[in-house]
């Protein structure tokens, strides 16, 4: 990638060769395999999957916030040419919430019951901005719930979480991000546990949000629709690899891997409704425990050849940009 | 009324019931009693006569429920009787005695969570290190060993062979550095156990608490370590313990009293334990009487500190009063 890009600059996280496995009862599940992605400077780009694709476990990899059960990790995450997973814990923590903020799936439980909201928007800014005083903080904060529309935030501060609703929550939690104006934020299905209608408020207020947002946002979800109506950019992916990247333009109207073709003629026939049944993709997600050395997609895909079954495709950049991991496309 | 004070009265008024219980139940534990109070009192050589108006005078001639309503009426009036061997007011013995036990109660507590509570925090942060098993082992072994016992070993070992601390009393009057030395004693007899409990009780509740999505938040914006277990998950954790606290102080007055007898330190303890030797009932019904009076508005104070830890409890009773 540096060799290639001379004239643009260098990309603000690069995540590159990297594999993931936790240790569980039953045995060793590789979540992550070779995932490589690239995140531009003032991008959104969307990392869309089923369930289990690994997606959220992606953003724990950035944050390094990973559960105790992690039996390997290896690979780069360059956030600005540091390699996050070589920092120390205290180099680690300087990061979060400085450089990454993240925005989390379930508002109803990434926020402290027993403290109000005040408590926690100041706390939360206080490695940010080390010198400044609790009223400046309180101030911002308070500028802040009026920007994700929040109303009377002066009242509502004072308020503990469960006097708030869903939506209500995720505002705080965007508000809470955007407060540390990170270089990159990282959006974990925020509207998933969310009613459809407050999640279209949701959506419809993290595209006002980007307007003025100087960072990048790594935007995981799902649901293609949600993704083609935020994100520059996608990153599919499936059972813990990225089979596709693109920008959202080529990938909606040329995707070039099946899975993206089976993914989106789903989401199209879904949108369509009325007499067409639901469809699907024939066959289920492979076993994490037990992957053979092929094609993840081979056992599901209709074009499937021999050679897809010989070795594991890797990530080529079939256009500028557009890069999948598949031998047929 | 507004929903909140409603809780409060509903909580007084539960609070009121279980003292008028205690207060009958106290009365009834004296007629259960084998022997008449009268022939204890005045020994075996006292004639007929004697025990008769002795009887009249402490009122047992009367009928049962004329001395419930009696009994009743004076605890009402702050009236607990005059004691028959000293001829003073009972209710003045209890309160000259009530400063040692309650002080020996709350330094026992506060030397518990001192101890307790960074042990616990320490254990929930590094568990299964060597320093968590060591205070598992340390902290099950101080449950399991009786207060009386601990206290007795003590005794043993930092006043007789170190001769470090005073063995007995609760010190001079007026001299608070005597009265402090002689306080270390009993405290830690008592509190040790509860080191154990609260460390224990702590670990476990952290350990949940730190599995939390809110604490992953609070990670994910770099706040401090320190700042997460101490403020955040500390305050989470405390919920459950505080509820096992407020059961506890019975067992810590009981204890108090064990404690009180060893040391022989003045209290209600060393009091009660005294007027049952010599079946002096109005002195073992009023100082039981205090006793259950600490209980009660401990644990009141306990409940009302939800309200604080909890702002969903506030909710709840809000919710919930209308029913």
């Amino acid at each position: 990638m540096n060799g290639g890009g001379t004239m643009t600059t260098s990309p603000l996280l690069e995540v590159r060769n990297l594999d993931l496995d936790y240790a569980t009862a039953r045995g060793t599940a590789q979540v992550l395999r070779q995932v490589n992605l690239t995140i531009p400077r003032n991008r959104i780009v969307g990392v869309v999957g089923e369930s289990g694709s690994g997606k959220s476990t992606l953003a724990s990899v950035i944050m390094r916030l990973l559960p105790p059960n992690l039996s390997r990790l290896s690979g780069e995450v360059r956030l600005d040419g540091t390699d996050l997973l070589g920092l120390d814990p205290a180099g680690m923590a300087r990061v979060r919430g400085n450089k990454v903020a993240m925005i989390f799936q379930d508002p109803m439980t990434a926020l402290n019951p027993v403290f109000t909201i005040e408590t926690q928007m100041v706390d939360i800014q206080r490695g940010k901005f080390p010198g400044r005083s609790k009223r400046e903080l309180r101030d911002r904060a308070l500028e802040m719930m009026a920007k994700v529309g929040i109303p009377d935030p002066v009242r509502r501060i004072a308020a503990y979480p469960h006097q708030f609703s869903g939506g209500m929550r995720q505002r705080i939690m965007i508000a809470m991000a955007l407060l540390v104006e990170p270089d990159l934020l990282i959006a974990d299905e925020p509207t998933t546990a969310l009613d459809v209608t407050i999640e279209a408020q949701i959506i419809r207020l993290l595209e006002q949000i980007r307007e003025n947002f100087s960072g990048s946002i790594l935007f995981i979800s799902h649901s293609l629709g949600v993704i083609s109506t935020l994100c520059d950019e996608v990153v599919v992916m499936y059972a813990g690899s990225v089979v596709e990247q693109a920008s959202s333009r080529d990938l909606f109207l040329s995707p070039r891997h099946p899975y993206t073709r089976a993914l989106l003629s789903c989401e199209i026939s879904e949108e369509d409704g009325g007499d067409t049944a639901l469809r699907s993709i024939p066959g289920n997600v492979p076993d994490l425990f037990d992957l053979e050395p092929a094609c993840i997609f081979a056992a599901r895909c209709g074009q499937a050849e021999p050679r897809c079954r010989q070795a594991v495709p890797p990530l080529r950049e079939l256009a500028p940009g557009h890069r999948a991991a598949c031998v047929l496309a | 009324m507004p929903a909140s004070l409603r809780f409060l009265a509903n909580r007084l008024l539960t609070t009121i019931l279980v003292i008028v219980g205690a207060v009958a139940l106290l009365f009834c534990l004296t007629l259960l009693v084998p022997g008449n109070p009268a022939d204890v009192l005045l020994g075996p050589r006292a004639t007929p006569e004697a025990v008769a108006a002795f009887s009249k005078q402490m009122g047992l001639d009367l009928p049962v429920w004329r001395r419930l309503a009696i009994f009743f009426g004076n605890v009402l009036q702050g009236n607990l009787g005059t004691d028959v061997i000293s001829g003073r007011p009972i209710l003045t013995m209890v309160m000259e005695v009530l400063p040692f036990t309650v002080t020996l109660t709350f330094a026992s507590i506060g030397l518990a969570i001192l101890v307790g509570l960074p042990l616990g925090a320490y254990a929930a942060t590094h568990p299964d290190s060597i320093g968590d098993r060591i205070g598992a082992v340390f902290s099950v072994s101080f449950i399991a060993m009786p207060n009386f016992v601990v206290a007795i070993f003590l005794l043993l070992i930092f006043s007789i062979w170190l001769d470090w601390l005073p063995v007995l009393g609760a010190g001079e009057p007026g001299n608070y550095l005597d009265q402090l030395v002689r306080l270390i004693l009993p405290s830690v007899s008592l509190a040790l156990g509860w080191v154990g409990y609260i460390a224990r009780l702590v670990r476990s509740s952290l350990l949940e608490v730190m599995g939390e999505p809110y604490i992953r938040t609070a990670r994910a914006y770099g706040v401090s370590d320190t700042k997460i277990i101490y403020k955040y998950a500390l305050k989470n954790a405390a919920i459950p313990t505080v509820a096992i606290l407020g059961l506890g102080i019975g067992r810590l007055l009981g204890g108090a009293i064990f404690a009180e007898i060893i040391f022989a330190r003045p209290g209600i303890g060393k009091l009660v334990y005294d007027a049952i030797l010599t079946r002096n009932y109005p002195v073992v019904q009023a100082g039981v009487l205090v006793v259950v009076l600490l209980f009660v508005l401990t644990n009141l104070l306990v409940d009302m500190s939800y309200g604080w830890l909890d702002p969903r409890m506030r909710q709840s009773a809000r919710a919930g009063g209308g029913h």
